[in-house]
């Protein structure tokens, strides 16, 4: 995967008004193309059926049901 | 005799409270000698109460004299991980931007603990906003090897329950922020099932994953805290209804014939040799008392410190966004550069790892309907030096995100220790809101153990 630029970040920082200095873009680029590029290996194969939980955990215990 | 004291698990020592064999006077005196000697060297406490601590403690002795004694808590020293709002007493988060944050009210848990008769010793060290560093008031060391880290964001927690500056302490756990320094520390850490312990109150870092729960030196401990931290909350709308279980009472039922998962995907690869060895040893102890031990396939297990990380970012950039436009200054680099990162994700990204969340909670859910429990390492090394964790951290989050990505109840709990001396913990999961189980089990292989006994050696400042 491509890297993320420093020139997106600056510009998408000062769209929502990030103080945030090269130092810090550098390392937050670090951050996210590490990011960008794991998350992009594992996407599921399909979608459809994948609506998010609100509740996570799953309901109280019911074994062998 | 005052330092045994503060070693002492709350189950021993409400005992005595009760029968007026001990004062809280003289517990909180113990507790705060051993803070006055040893928490320069440790960097446990950011804030320590000692007037009203000693104010609280004369009033329930005078309580406990006059009959009205509230119960095993009552006398009790607790101390509250400094990202827990609590009522007239300075809650930092470890943060320049709230330094003189003193909040109006009590996280719930907080209250729920001071009505049940727990005394506030004092607010206990975090990294910033449990994700960052400890640059303010310095950074925790563990007890075992003070050039250590405590394995963070609860370390204060830990590293006072460990070294008896506290008698238990809460924390909070995002990404495996109670159970990573309770291994480090050698002591027990919970985080519940999302939903069983408000967090009204609470610092928030990550709505979808953020738990509150007990750190402690007993599993019995832990079990006698979550009962009263445990419950519906109308503050916080994701606490469930369910009725909190009496864990006391399951807590000495034998295993025999409780079924333990194993995973064959990624929690035992790659291990420390010393880890290896010593969850391999719990897990033999474990048919010894009699459960079966069985494969359990997660093979979405090693994806979930991405999806984690990635849902973290987003949510924590979602919580902060506005306080980091205003102070991003005042944060330190390494809070501002795990939060900041969320700026830059996007809405696809958020949903992809959402919904990478749903098929592990699935496969979770498949795995739970056949076992008891599972059991992994909570980490797959042991505590590293506080200059690794300054210079190039390693992922602490590596068995722990999946369950703060899940919801289900999580403990971690001392299993040995290493060549060099620094404790392992054993991560032990349940199914949702079956906090007894893990209890039952845990409390069974302490039993059989003297891993929680031991205690690390200091020298006073």
């Amino acid at each position: 995967m491509k890297s993320v630029t420093l020139e997106w970040l600056r510009a998408e920082a000062a769209q929502q008004g990030l103080k945030l200095t090269d130092a810090d873009l550098e390392s937050i680029a670090t951050r996210l193309t590490r990011l960008k590029s794991a998350l992009a290996v594992i996407r599921p194969a399909m979608t459809e059926t994948l609506e998010p939980a609100y509740h996570f955990a799953v309901p109280p215990p019911h074994k062998g049901s | 005799m005052s330092s045994e004291l503060t070693f002492l698990p709350i189950t021993t020592l409400s005992d005595m409270v009760a029968h007026r064999q001990i004062s809280p006077v003289e517990i909180v005196a113990a507790l705060l000698n051993r803070i006055d000697s040893y928490n320069a060297s440790l960097c446990s406490y950011i804030t320590v109460c000692r007037e009203s601590a000693e104010q609280a403690a004369r009033e329930a002795e005078k309580e406990i004299a006059a009959g009205r004694y509230k119960g095993p808590l009552h006398g009790i020293p607790i101390s509250h991980k400094d990202i827990s709002m609590t009522r007239g007493v300075r809650t930092t988060a470890h943060s320049r931007t709230l330094l003189e944050f003193v909040p109006d009210d009590d996280a719930t848990h907080v209250s729920r603990l001071a009505d049940a008769g727990m005394i506030l010793i004092g607010k206990t060290n975090t990294t910033e906003f449990a994700c960052g560093t400890m640059d303010v008031f310095g950074t925790s060391r563990n007890p075992w090897d003070l050039s250590c880290f405590t394995g963070g964001s609860s370390g204060g927690s830990a590293n006072a329950v460990a070294a008896g500056l506290a008698v238990a302490a809460t924390g909070s756990d995002t990404g495996g922020s109670i159970r990573t320094p309770s291994s480090f520390c050698g002591i027990v850490g919970l985080k519940p099932t999302y939903g069983r312990v408000s967090r009204y109150g609470v610092i928030p870092l990550s709505w979808s994953m953020d738990h509150v729960g007990p750190m402690t030196r007993t599993v019995a401990d832990c079990a006698l805290m979550l009962a009263t931290m445990a419950g519906h909350d109308p503050l916080d709308p994701t606490t469930s209804f369910q009725q909190v279980p009496n864990y006391a009472a399951d807590l000495n039922r034998e295993i025999s014939g409780l079924v333990l998962g194993v995973p064959q995907q990624y929690f035992y690869e790659g291990l420390h040799p010393d880890v290896e060895a010593a969850v391999r040893a719990a897990l033999q102890e474990f048919q010894r008392l009699g459960a079966r031990l069985e494969p359990v396939n997660l093979p979405h297990a090693g994806d979930m410190v991405t999806v984690g990380w990635t849902l973290m970012s987003a949510e924590a950039f979602g919580l902060h966004a506005a306080r980091l436009r205003r102070q991003s200054a005042e944060y330190g680099a390494r809070a501002r550069h795990r939060i900041a990162t969320g700026a830059f994700l996007t809405a696809a990204e958020y949903q992809e790892a959402a919904q990478i969340r749903k098929l592990w909670v699935l496969e979770l859910t498949r795995v739970m309907r056949r076992v008891d429990a599972i059991v992994t390492p909570v980490l797959p090394f042991p505590a590293f030096t506080l200059e690794t964790q300054e210079t190039n951290p390693p992922e602490t989050t590596w068995g722990t995100f999946h369950f703060n990505l899940s919801g289900h109840p999580a403990l971690s709990v001392p299993c040995g220790f290493t060549a060099a001396g620094l404790p392992i913990g054993m991560q032990l999961v349940a199914d949702a809101l079956d906090e007894g189980t893990l209890f039952r089990v845990a409390h069974a292989y302490e039993r059989t153990t003297e891993w929680h006994k031991r205690r690390p050696q200091l020298e006073a400042a």
